[in-house]
């Protein structure tokens, strides 16, 4: 290179950002006067300026509308992070808060005779566990691909988002921190109703994965045409079997009116429940 | 001047300005779409950050440039570009010499950050000190002496032989 290199592009127009504030009413009177003076020794540079005013339809190569549908995408998605992270904390600070209720000092302490009929006391119940887990599981407490449903059968679809590739889940299938799931509903009882898709941990804690306050909604509020909520949730890294369940009442409820029972979930009266178990890994 | 709550609003009304900064520093459709999509995220999230004073173009600006310098200088982006140059897609209403643009980006990528958002605010968009002082939150004067100091350096980079890559 025999001239030293100038690193400069532009001549003297306005710049890209004074130009811009022009089209926008932000520049100042004296940026005002500078882009008038420039649009006006030149046809061609109130053409740059009126292109500008045109917005998306001067970049033809440009797609507004996908640009616009993945950004809500990519606002829903750190909305649902951040939920999730909530539910990490509530979690956290509810086990926290139960292993406060029960200090170490106040276990009540055995003798030797009591270790070894308690242990005896528990090799039974095991076996009791080993007998019934063995037993066929009744209909309806956990659903599965054969399981015909009665037309008309709340029935609860979770999709899990891993990378670019999407699954409808069947029971049993694993699902992992980071996955993201997305829910639907089918046969949504007609008329005003409530509903809300909870998570139950095989600890027994119950909570809300829509919506996140944990209170319900107005059904077909919420409800797209194909039966999907809006929104998804981004798994956390705790494992461990899990339930989702999709619950329809007639009327406003909360968490507080759901409750795991070896069964199922105990709900209201005239509530309607499907539920899906998944193994978070 | 109050910033829009509205999403649709706000990218209305400032996405194609942002897309062609975007188009302007990296070069190709595909990378100012996905940085228009990014840089709007960033700015819903961070909305009530902004500061009623400045101007949501000069915000945007910034938020835009800052993506785009930082995407520019990860190392996957710079074999893109190495083969982007060979296409070079630059319309006229986003750069004036889309081969110096070109020798520009591969220069940014490797520049000190601070130097290359006064070199993009300077010689790219074509700002004078004064307002570039004012976009970058810096005096004049440092302006004046990191456009120096990256001109210095870009010469130097230049004189050792090949096209920085």
């Amino acid at each position: 290179m025999n001239e030293p290199f100038d690193p400069r592009l532009t001549d003297d127009a306005p710049s890209e950002l004074m130009l811009d504030a022009y089209v926008h009413g932000e520049a100042e009177p004296d940026e005002i006067e500078a882009v008038e003076a420039w649009m006006a020794a030149d046809p061609a540079n109130a053409a740059v300026v009126e292109a500008r005013r045109s917005g998306f339809d001067a970049l033809p190569e440009a797609n507004p509308q996908a640009m616009l549908a993945r950004i809500r995408l990519g606002l829903e998605a750190e909305e649902a992070e951040a939920r999730a992270e909530a539910r990490a904390e509530a979690r956290a600070e509810a086990r926290a808060e139960s292993r406060r209720e029960a200090p170490a000092a106040a276990r009540p302490r055995f003798s030797f005779a009591q270790w070894l009929f308690g242990g005896l006391a528990l090799a039974g119940a095991a076996a009791a566990i080993l007998f019934f887990a063995m037993r066929p599981q009744t209909p309806g407490i956990e659903p599965s691909d054969e399981e015909v449903l009665m037309k008309g059968d709340l029935k609860l679809q979770v999709f899990r988002l891993r990378g670019d590739a999407v699954d409808s889940l069947l029971p049993g299938d694993d699902a992992t921190v980071g996955d993201r799931l997305r829910f639907a509903a089918q046969n949504v009882p007609l008329g005003p109703g409530q509903l809300m898709v909870v998570g139950v941990e095989s600890s027994g804690a119950v909570f809300p994965y829509y919506p996140g306050n944990g209170r319900s909604v107005a059904a077909h509020g919420a409800l797209k045409a194909d039966g999907a909520l809006p929104g998804s949730a981004v798994l956390d890294d705790s494992v461990g079997e899990e339930w989702v369940w999709l619950v329809w009442c007639p009327r406003a409820f909360g968490l507080d009116a759901l409750k795991p029972t070896n069964d199922g979930l105990a709900t209201r009266d005239a509530c309607r429940v499907d539920g899906l178990r998944i193994e978070k890994k | 001047m109050p910033l829009e709550d509205d999403l649709d609003t706000l990218f209305r009304r400032y996405g194609p300005m942002v897309y062609r900064r975007a188009l302007q520093i990296l070069g190709d459709h595909g990378s100012a779409e996905e940085a228009t999509q990014e840089v709007f995220i960033r700015a819903m999230k961070a909305k009530d950050r902004f500061v009623a004073e400045a101007r949501p173009s000069t915000w945007l600006y910034r938020i835009t440039t800052n993506y785009c310098l930082n995407r520019i200088r990860d190392s996957k982006r710079r074999r893109e570009l190495l083969d982007e140059r060979k296409a070079e897609v630059t319309p006229a209403s986003v750069a004036r010499d889309p081969q110096k643009m070109a020798l520009m980006r591969g220069l940014l990528e490797e520049a000190d950050p601070q130097q290359a958002q006064a070199a993009v605010a300077v010689f790219v968009d074509g700002m004078s000190h004064s307002e570039a002082a004012r976009v970058l939150g810096v005096s004049r004067r440092t302006v004046g002496n990191l456009c120096d100091r990256f001109t210095t350096w870009a010469r130097g980079r230049l004189a050792e032989g090949a096209a920085p890559s």
